[in-house]
C-alpha cells in the first residue's frame, strides 16, 4: 500500500517519530513524500488562498501526491509537546479535501486520513497513535506492543550538535521555525551558503524542545503566554543560543504572512534591542518569488557586517 | 448655441471609459449595434482635455452623429459623466462584462489588464457570478510593462513578438515591480539577451496575475482577454499555457470597457438628460479638490468649474456639498 | 491615573459610560484616522494583521494625550488576538512610554485571576471607595447603551436600504449616537434613542425590495467603519440592506459563555460549517463560513467577507467561501484589508458586485 505524507510535515519530529513507527510496524506501507516528477501538468490548488508559502507548499505536495498514492495522511495538527500549532495547520486537512473533492479523475476517491493530533504528553502520544494506525490499517488494528518511539535524548542532541560544529570557529545562529530551517526550498539555500563562508550553523532544532521551552517562558506572564509551539521554539533559541553559544551573527528567516513570526519578529528585535553584547541580527523574509540573488547579495552583506564587528 | 446643420442624423450610443492611463471611446449604431468609430487615446493626467478630443472628433465627422444616450465607466467615470450630462454611470468590471458576453455569449472567463488594473470576471451562463481586482500593488499591468519596455529601450508594442522569439525566458521575481527591476537588472548586466528578459517579463507578469488577481477562481473556457495589455501576444500565450485553455482576443479589446458601456446606454429605458458633451469644445471647465475638516471623515471633494463658477460637488461622503441645493 | 481603551466601532460609547459613571479620569483617544494607522505600520512589520496596528496606534495617541493607564479585553488562542496585548506591551515599553496595563480577561482561569491580581496592584491603591461603588451601576449604564447604539445601528442599516435619501439616515443615526453618549441616566438613553427610531421611521422610503447582504468575517474588521472604510454605509447607498452578526455585546455574551441560547447558537453554526471545515480552526473562521451557508438558507442575495490581509484565520475561510460560492449559488466579495489606498477600487469593486446581485434576481441591471 501506497501511502502519502507531504514531505514538508517530516519537520516535525513528532511526525518523523510517526514515520518510524509506521515502518517497524507495518512494513507493507510504503510511505511517500515527495510527489514523483510527472510530465502532466501541475495546477495550482484551486482553494489556497492568501496563506504563507509553506502552507501552500504544503497544499500543492499533497495534491501532487494523491494521484499517486492509495491513502493519504494529512494530521490535522493542533498541539505538540503542549503548544499549540497555528491555526492553518487545523484546517490543512479540510482544504486538501476541499481541493481533492473538486479534482477530475480517480483521485478524487483517494481516502484523506486527518487524524487529530492533539498532543501534551507520552500518553496522548500512544493515543493518537492507535487512532492513526486504526485509520491508516483498519479498525481491528491492536494495540502495537513495543511503545512509540521516543524523542532522541537531550544528550545524543548536544553530541550531534557538537559534530556539527567541529571545525567551525564562528557559528551563525539561523533561527526559524522547523520547516523554514529544514527544507532547502524554504530555506533559501541560507545554510549551505554560510557553510561555504566557513560557518557552522546552530538551528533552534538542534535543542531539545524542552529547554528551548524553558527558555521561552521567561517571557510569559501569568496567563499570557506564547501559546504556539514555533514561536516558543524560535524564542527560547533565541535566548538560549544568545547565553551558551556567542554566536557571531543571528539570521531570523521567517516567511511572508505568517502571523505567528509577524509577533515573534516584534518580540525578538525586542530581546535582541537588551542583548548586553551587539550580537549582529538580520531578518530575512521569504516567499515564493524570492530569488537567490537577493539572498546571496544580502547574506554577503551580512557576514561583512559581522567581520567588521569582529575584526575592529 | 448653434448646431452644425443637419440634414440626416446618425442616432448613436456613445460609451466612454475614462482610465488613469488612457482613455477610451466608442460609438454604436443604435439600430444595427455596430462599432461606428472607436478611440485609444492617452489620458495624459488630463482627463477633461482627454474627454474633449473625443468630443471633438464626435463633432466633425461628417456622418452627423446624435447622441441617443451616452454611459461612462473607469476610474474618471464620475467626472466624465458630470462633463457630457449623463446619468449613466457603470463601473469597469461590469462594462467589461457586457463588452465580453455580447461579443463572445458563451464566455467564462474574462481576463482584462489594463494601465493600472486587472481583474478577473468569472461568467456562467451569461452572468457574471464572482470577480476579481489588484488591490495595492501594479505589478501585473500595462504599466508594469511600458515602464520596464522603457527601461530595456524597446517599444511596447514589440514586446509581444520579442517574447515570442525567445527560447529560454529568463527567470524574473514577480512579486513587485522593484524586485522585478533588479532581477531584470541583473539578468541584463549577465548579459541575457533583451528577448528572454522580456519573455521572462511576460512570464512573470502572468504568473503573478494568476496567483494574485485569479487566486481562487475557477479558470473555465471559453476564455477572452480583454485590455490594452491584450495586444501583446507573448502574454496571450503565456496565459494559454499556464491555464492549459485558449485565450481569444477579440477586435476592440483595447476599448472593451467604452464598448461594454455603450451597450449600456443602449440598454437603458426612460428618459435622458440632453446629452451635453459638445459644451466641452465651446466653454471651459476645470476641476479642483479640497480637503473638507467638518469632520474626521477629512474627504477629498471634488469641484467642477465651468468658466471660473462651481457647477457641481463629489466624493463627499455626508452629501453637504453635493446634496446642497444649486444657486 | 487616566484610562484609555481602543476604538472599536461605537464601542467607545460603553468605555465612556462606565468611566463617567464610575468616576474615573479616562483620555478617548482620538478618532482612528491615518496618523493612526501610520504609527501601528511604523512601530509593526508588513505580516502583523491591521487590527493590532490600528490598536497600538490608538494606544500611542492617547498616551501622547495624556493617558498612563491603557485597559483592553483579552482573548485567547490560537489566533494572534490573543496576543496583542502582549505584544503591544513590548513595542509600547521600547518605545518608551511609561503606562501601566490592565486586561480584562477574555477566559477566566486562574492564571487570569492572579494575572488581574498583578496588574490591579497599583490601580486599586488609587481608585476611592466610591469608584468602587458606583462601577455596577456604570457598568449597567453603559450595557444599556451599548445594546441601543447597537440596536439603532442596526435599523439604520434596514432603512438607508429603501430611503429616498439615505444621507437622511445619516444625521438620524449620527444625532442619535450623539445623544446617547450624552445621556446620563436609563429614561435619558431611553427617551433620546426612542427620538432618533421615530425620526429613522419618518424617512420617506422609495419602495423598492432592496438587496440583502450578510458580512461576516474577522470582529475587528466587520466592526470598525474606520478599518472596513465603511462598506456597510457604502452599501447601504446603493440599496443594499447589511446584516451583521457582530456586535460588541454579541461577542461579549459569547465569550462569557454564560447565555445557553449563544452557545448552542455557536453548536449549530459549527455544524452548518461543517460540509467544509471538520475543527473549529480558530476566531471566526467557522462562523464565517458557517453564516455564508445561513445567508444561502435565509436568501440572501449576497455575502461580503472582510478581513485583515495575513489573518490566518480567516485566510482559511477565504479560501473555503471562494470555493463555495460557485456551489452555493450566492456571490461573495472579499475584501482582504490592509491600506487605505483602496478607496476608489473598493467603489468598483461594490458597485460590480451590486450588479452582480441584481443581475442575479432580476436578469437586468436597470
Amino acid at each position: 500500500m501506497k501511502v502519502g505524507l507531504p514531505m514538508e510535515l517530516l519537520s516535525f519530529d513528532w511526525i518523523r517519530r510517526l514515520k518510524e513507527d509506521i515502518h517497524a510496524l507495518a512494513p507493507q506501507v510504503e510511505l511517500c513524500h515527495v510527489p514523483a516528477a510527472t510530465s502532466a501538468r501541475r495546477p495550482v490548488p484551486l482553494s489556497e488562498g492568501d496563506a504563507c508559502f509553506p502552507f501552500k507548499k504544503m497544499v500543492r505536495t499533497a495534491m501532487a501526491l494523491l494521484p499517486q498514492v492509495d491513502r493519504l495522511v494529512v494530521p490535522r495538527l493542533v498541539r505538540l509537546d503542549g503548544h499549540l500549532l497555528c491555526p492553518n495547520f487545523r484546517a490543512f486537512p479540510d482544504l486538501v479535501a476541499l481541493n481533492r473533492d473538486r479534482l477530475p479523475g480517480p483521485a478524487r476517491k483517494i481516502p484523506i486520513i486527518d487524524t487529530l493530533v492533539d498532543i501534551t504528553d507520552a500518553g496522548d502520544e500512544e493515543r493518537v497513535r492507535l487512532l492513526l494506525l486504526r485509520a491508516l490499517l483498519g479498525p481491528e488494528t491492536a494495540p502495537p506492543a513495543a511503545p512509540f518511539p521516543r524523542p532522541q535524548s537531550a544528550g545524543h542532541k548536544a553530541a550531534a550538535l557538537q559534530d556539527k560544529l567541529r571545525g567551525y570557529d564562528r557559528t551563525i545562529a539561523l533561527i526559524g521555525r522547523a520547516y523554514m530551517v529544514g527544507d532547502a526550498h524554504l530555506n533559501m539555500g541560507i545554510p549551505a551558503i554560510l557553510a561555504s563562508q566557513g560557518y557552522g550553523i546552530v538551528t533552534p532544532q538542534d535543542f531539545d524542545f524542552s529547554d528551548l521551552d524553558r527558555a521561552a517562558a521567561r517571557d510569559d506572564y501569568y496567563a499570557k503566554t506564547m501559546y504556539w509551539r514555533g514561536a516558543r521554539e524560535c524564542l527560547g533559541a533565541f535566548r538560549h543560543i544568545c547565553a551558551e553559544h556567542e554566536p557571531a551573527g543571528i539570521i531570523y528567516l521567517l516567511s511572508f504572512n505568517c502571523g505567528v513570526d509577524a509577533l515573534v519578529r516584534i518580540e525578538l528585535m525586542s530581546l535582541h534591542k537588551k542583548l548586553a553584547n551587539k550580537i549582529p541580527m538580520m531578518v530575512l523574509v521569504g516567499d515564493e518569488h524570492s530569488q537567490q540573488e537577493h539572498v546571496v547579495t544580502r547574506l554577503e552583506a551580512f557576514l561583512d557586517v559581522i567581520d567588521g564587528i569582529t575584526t575592529s | 448655441m448653434e448646431s452644425p446643420p443637419v440634414n440626416r442624423t446618425v442616432p448613436v450610443h456613445l460609451g466612454i471609459d475614462v482610465g488613469s492611463v488612457t482613455t477610451k471611446m466608442v460609438l454604436l449604431a443604435a439600430d444595427s449595434g455596430e462599432v461606428l468609430d472607436h478611440v485609444y487615446l492617452r489620458t495624459s493626467g488630463d482627463p477633461i482635455r482627454s474627454i474633449r478630443r473625443v468630443m471633438n472628433r464626435l463633432a466633425e465627422d461628417e456622418r452627423h452623429f446624435e447622441v441617443l444616450a451616452a454611459a461612462t465607466t473607469g476610474s474618471g467615470r464620475t467626472l466624465a459623466a458630470k462633463l457630457i450630462g449623463t446619468d449613466l454611470v457603470k463601473n469597469e468590471i461590469t462594462t467589461h462584462t457586457l463588452a465580453a458576453l455580447t461579443i463572445a455569449p458563451d464566455v467564462q472567463t474574462i481576463i482584462e489588464i489594463g494601465g493600472q488594473d486587472s481583474k478577473i470576471i468569472i461568467v456562467r451562463e451569461r452572468m457574471a457570478i464572482d470577480f476579481n481586482m489588484n488591490t495595492v500593488c501594479a505589478a501585473g499591468t500595462g504599466s508594469f510593462l511600458d515602464q520596464q519596455a522603457g527601461r530595456l529601450g524597446v517599444k511596447v508594442e514589440e514586446m509581444g513578438d520579442m517574447a515570442l522569439a525567445s527560447q529560454s525566458p529568463a527567470s524574473i521575481s514577480g512579486r513587485c515591480t522593484v524586485f522585478a527591476e533588479t532581477d531584470m537588472i541583473h539578468k541584463q548586466q549577465i548579459g541575457v539577451g533583451r528577448n528572454d528578459i522580456v519573455a521572462g517579463l511576460c512570464q512573470s507578469l502572468v504568473r503573478n496575475y494568476l496567483a494574485t488577481v485569479a487566486r481562487g477562481k475557477q479558470i473555465l473556457a471559453p476564455v477572452v482577454f480583454q485590455g490594452g495589455v491584450a495586444a501583446n501576444q507573448g502574454i496571450v500565450k503565456e496565459f494559454e499555457k499556464q491555464t492549459g485553455h485558449p485565450v481569444k482576443v477579440f477586435p476592440y479589446y483595447g476599448v472593451a470597457g467604452a464598448y461594454g458601456a455603450a451597450i449600456y446606454a443602449a440598454k437603458a429605458r426612460g428618459e435622458r438628460p440632453p446629452f451635453q458633451g459638445f459644451e466641452l469644445l465651446r466653454r471651459d471647465f476645470s476641476v479642483d479638490s479640497f480637503t473638507c475638516r467638518k469632520c474626521e471623515e477629512e474627504c477629498t471633494v471634488l469641484r467642477l468649474y465651468r468658466e471660473a463658477k462651481v457647477i457641481s460637488f463629489w466624493n463627499d461622503r455626508c452629501g453637504r456639498y453635493s446634496e446642497a441645493p444649486k444657486k | 491615573m487616566k484610562v484609555t481603551f481602543p476604538h472599536l466601532g461605537s464601542m467607545y460609547i460603553f468605555c465612556k459610560a462606565i468611566a463617567e459613571e464610575a468616576g474615573i479620569p479616562y483620555v478617548l483617544p482620538p478618532p482612528t484616522r491615518d496618523r493612526t494607522r501610520e504609527l501601528g505600520e511604523f512601530h509593526t512589520n508588513e505580516s502583523v494583521c491591521l487590527p493590532l496596528k490600528i490598536i497600538l496606534g490608538n494606544f500611542i495617541e492617547a498616551l501622547e494625550a495624556g493617558a498612563d493607564t491603557i485597559v483592553m479585553v483579552g482573548s485567547g488562542p490560537p489566533c494572534r488576538l490573543g496576543l496583542y496585548d502582549r505584544t503591544i506591551k513590548v513595542i509600547l515599553s521600547d518605545l518608551g512610554y511609561d503606562f501601566r496595563w490592565l486586561t480584562i480577561p477574555g477566559i477566566f482561569n486562574w492564571q487570569a485571576f492572579l494575572q488581574n491580581h498583578d496588574e490591579t496592584r497599583e490601580l486599586r491603591k488609587e481608585l476611592t471607595p466610591s469608584n468602587f461603588l458606583r462601577f455596577p451601576r456604570a457598568v449597567m449604564i453603559g450595557w444599556r447603551k451599548m445594546r441601543w447604539c447597537e440596536h439603532l445601528e442596526d435599523q439604520a442599516a434596514r432603512k438607508r436600504a429603501v430611503a429616498q435619501n439615505p444621507l437622511e439616515v445619516e444625521r438620524w443615526l449620527q444625532s442619535g449616537l450623539a445623544a446617547l453618549d450624552q445621556a446620563r441616566s436609563l429614561p435619558a438613553i431611553s427617551k433620546v434613542c426612542r427620538q432618533a427610531l421615530a425620526g429613522l421611521a419618518q424617512i420617506r422610503e422609495h419602495g423598492r425590495r432592496p438587496l440583502k447582504v450578510m458580512m461576516v468575517g474577522e470582529v475587528y474588521t466587520v466592526m470598525e467603519p474606520t478599518i472596513n472604510m465603511n462598506i456597510e454605509q457604502r452599501l447601504g447607498h446603493l440599496g443594499v440592506e447589511v446584516k451583521r452578526s457582530s456586535y460588541f455585546s454579541s461577542h461579549i455574551r459569547r465569550g462569557s459563555r454564560l447565555d445557553r441560547g449563544l452557545l448552542k447558537e455557536r453548536r449549530q453554526l459549527m455544524e452548518l460549517a461543517v460540509p467544509y471545515l471538520n475543527y473549529d480552526v480558530g476566531a471566526e473562521c467557522n462562523f464565517s463560513v458557517a453564516e455564508m451557508v445561513l445567508a444561502k438558507n435565509m436568501d440572501y442575495d449576497g455575502v461580503v467577507h472582510v478581513y485583515p490581509f495575513s489573518c490566518m484565520p480567516e485566510t482559511t475561510a477565504a479560501s473555503v467561501l471562494s470555493t463555495a460560492t460557485t456551489e452555493l449559488g450566492i456571490p461573495v466579495l472579499s475584501l482582504p484589508l490592509d491600506r487605505k489606498d483602496m478607496g476608489l477600487r473598493l467603489d468598483t469593486q461594490i458597485e460590480a458586485f451590486v450588479d452582480i446581485m441584481q443581475m442575479k434576481r432580476s436578469g437586468d441591471l436597470h
